[in-house]
């Protein structure tokens, strides 16, 4: 009966049927199935598999948004059963960079460490370089993960980094970027820590610093 | 002299403002494709039979009666959407332009970095190549902060509403193909359900002078109308683009004089 539950939830999220995946959560919990164990073997492969699609040029952005939104109608409903501690495996302060709207990369690195234990502060979209500082002094997160679409607003990146050390706060923090013309270069250049070129490198990397589950 | 100009479609209007306009450009060639028809339909409107077309470049032969005169590539809009279409279409291009000019403008920026090593992709070109910059120098980053008149415009912009899509008449004209066909969007509502999710509220109309003004502000009015955006204006600028012609005609007339080697690359 789980695993018949866990293919169902899959394939609402692939298909970003965002209704289904929620009334399929809320049927595995009544059902008495461990949150995490849905979360594992139903949401996790299902984004897996619109992260292929979307590689394979099968899925784009629509259809990106809609599992997206599937997958968090789900998982916010199993959440709330989830017992995680306050910081989880990490702590991760996300955002995506002041001038810039485009969040769907950054929703996505956010929904792998989530399902994979990680705590993270979602700074939202167009946020200041000031809220960042703010915030990463606030809750001393162990990891900040800026991202971007468009190039102009890379310097918002440039300047975060300038601003931590600035504040005393970059050795604190373990600095990731990404977004579509970011690469190791513009990193390094940055003094960042890590570039990503998708969600499922953003999740390595912060499994080598805090070691793998 | 020949100015090889590779450029997307979405800056056609900018590109036959400028090319009409410019006192020293004779002679305008076009290598016949769809993106360029309506290009070439509006230069002949302005300047009668200083317009050639050719099917390809190879059929192009210098004028010898002209001081300068433009041989010009233009390439569908989208290609920016994916990454090796733009960079390979782009150096294609830009290769066989090479051939037959004897120096290259492209019209294009970093569009999102794929062009960021462009350079490396075209060393080994006949000729230098000139791309539309920033004042401090720096390449512009795509066609929206060209048409501004510069990066610093573009972040002053998304700072008062970081929801915003820019508009220019090339915009309006092809923002079906760009938002319906290019995302793989089924339908228009799915776009305006994809902008409502990424906080799209502000349609800017770019005003840089070109065309009619009322016209642009009743296209804009109706895309604004079907995704539910406020509207604003700012005025534009062809500057960068004028700079860019100025800086190759510079180049090829210190060529002439001796002053410039082959291979100098400029940005």
């Amino acid at each position: 009966m789980s695993e018949k539950l866990f293919k169902e939830i899959n394939d609402a999220v692939v298909v970003g049927d965002i209704d289904e995946a929620g009334r399929l959560a809320r049927q595995g919990l009544a059902d008495n199935i461990d949150p995490m164990t849905i979360t594992e073997k139903g949401l996790i492969p299902a984004m897996a598999i619109v992260s292929e699609k979307y590689d394979k040029k099968e899925y784009y952005l629509p259809q990106m948004l809609l599992s997206s939104e599937a997958f968090y109608e789900a998982f916010n409903i199993l959440k709330a059963k989830l017992k995680v501690e306050t910081t989880g495996r990490g702590k991760v302060l996300i955002g995506v960079v002041e001038g810039d709207v485009h969040d769907i990369g950054k929703n996505l690195v956010k929904i792998v460490l989530e399902a994979n234990g990680f705590v993270c502060v979602d700074m939202g979209r167009d946020v200041p370089i000031e809220d960042y500082l703010e915030k990463v002094a606030e809750v001393h997160p162990d990891f900040l993960m800026l991202s971007t679409l468009m190039t102009p607003t890379m310097l918002s990146m440039k300047r975060t980094l300038e601003g931590l050390v600035e504040e005393g706060l970059r050795d604190k923090v373990k600095v990731g970027v990404g977004g579509g013309p970011i690469s190791w270069d513009f990193c390094k250049k940055i003094g960042a820590d890590f570039y990503g070129d998708n969600e499922k490198d953003a999740l390595k990397w912060v499994e080598s610093i805090v070691g793998k589950k | 002299m020949v100015i090889g100009l590779l450029t997307c479609e979405v800056l056609e209007n900018e590109m036959v403002h400028v090319l009409s306009h410019d006192p020293d450009i004779k002679k305008v060639t076009f290598i016949e494709s769809d993106p360029a028809a309506d290009s070439i339909a509006a230069l002949h409107g302005l300047l009668g039979d200083r317009v050639a077309t050719v099917k390809d470049a190879a059929d192009f032969l210098p004028d010898p009666e002209v001081s300068f005169e433009v041989l010009t590539v233009i390439l569908r809009v989208g290609l920016h959407m994916d990454k090796a279409t733009l960079r390979d279409g782009v150096t294609e291009h830009a290769r066989i332009l090479s051939e037959k000019s004897d120096i290259l403008v492209l019209g294009y920026g970093l569009c999102g970095n794929v062009l960021l090593d462009i350079e490396k992709q075209l060393a080994g070109l006949n000729c230098p190549i000139v791309m539309p910059q920033n004042q401090d120098g720096s390449t512009i980053d795509d066609c929206v902060c060209l048409v501004l008149g510069g990066t610093q415009k573009y972040l002053d912009q998304v700072r008062r509403e970081a929801g915003t899509w820019f508009v220019t008449p090339g915009w309006l004209k092809h923002w079906e193909t760009l938002l319906v066909k290019e995302l793989h969007c089924p339908d228009i509502a799915t776009v305006k359900w994809v902008f409502k999710k990424a906080d799209y509220k502000r349609v800017l109309m770019v005003d840089t002078g070109i065309g009619n003004c009322d016209s642009l502000r009743s296209e804009t009015e109706k895309f604004a109308a079907v995704f539910d955006f406020y509207i604003e204006e700012t005025k534009g600028s062809l500057d960068i683009l004028e700079r860019a012609f100025g800086q190759a005609k510079r180049l090829m007339n210190n060529k002439e004089r001796g002053g410039m080697g082959n291979n100098v690359k400029v940005k």
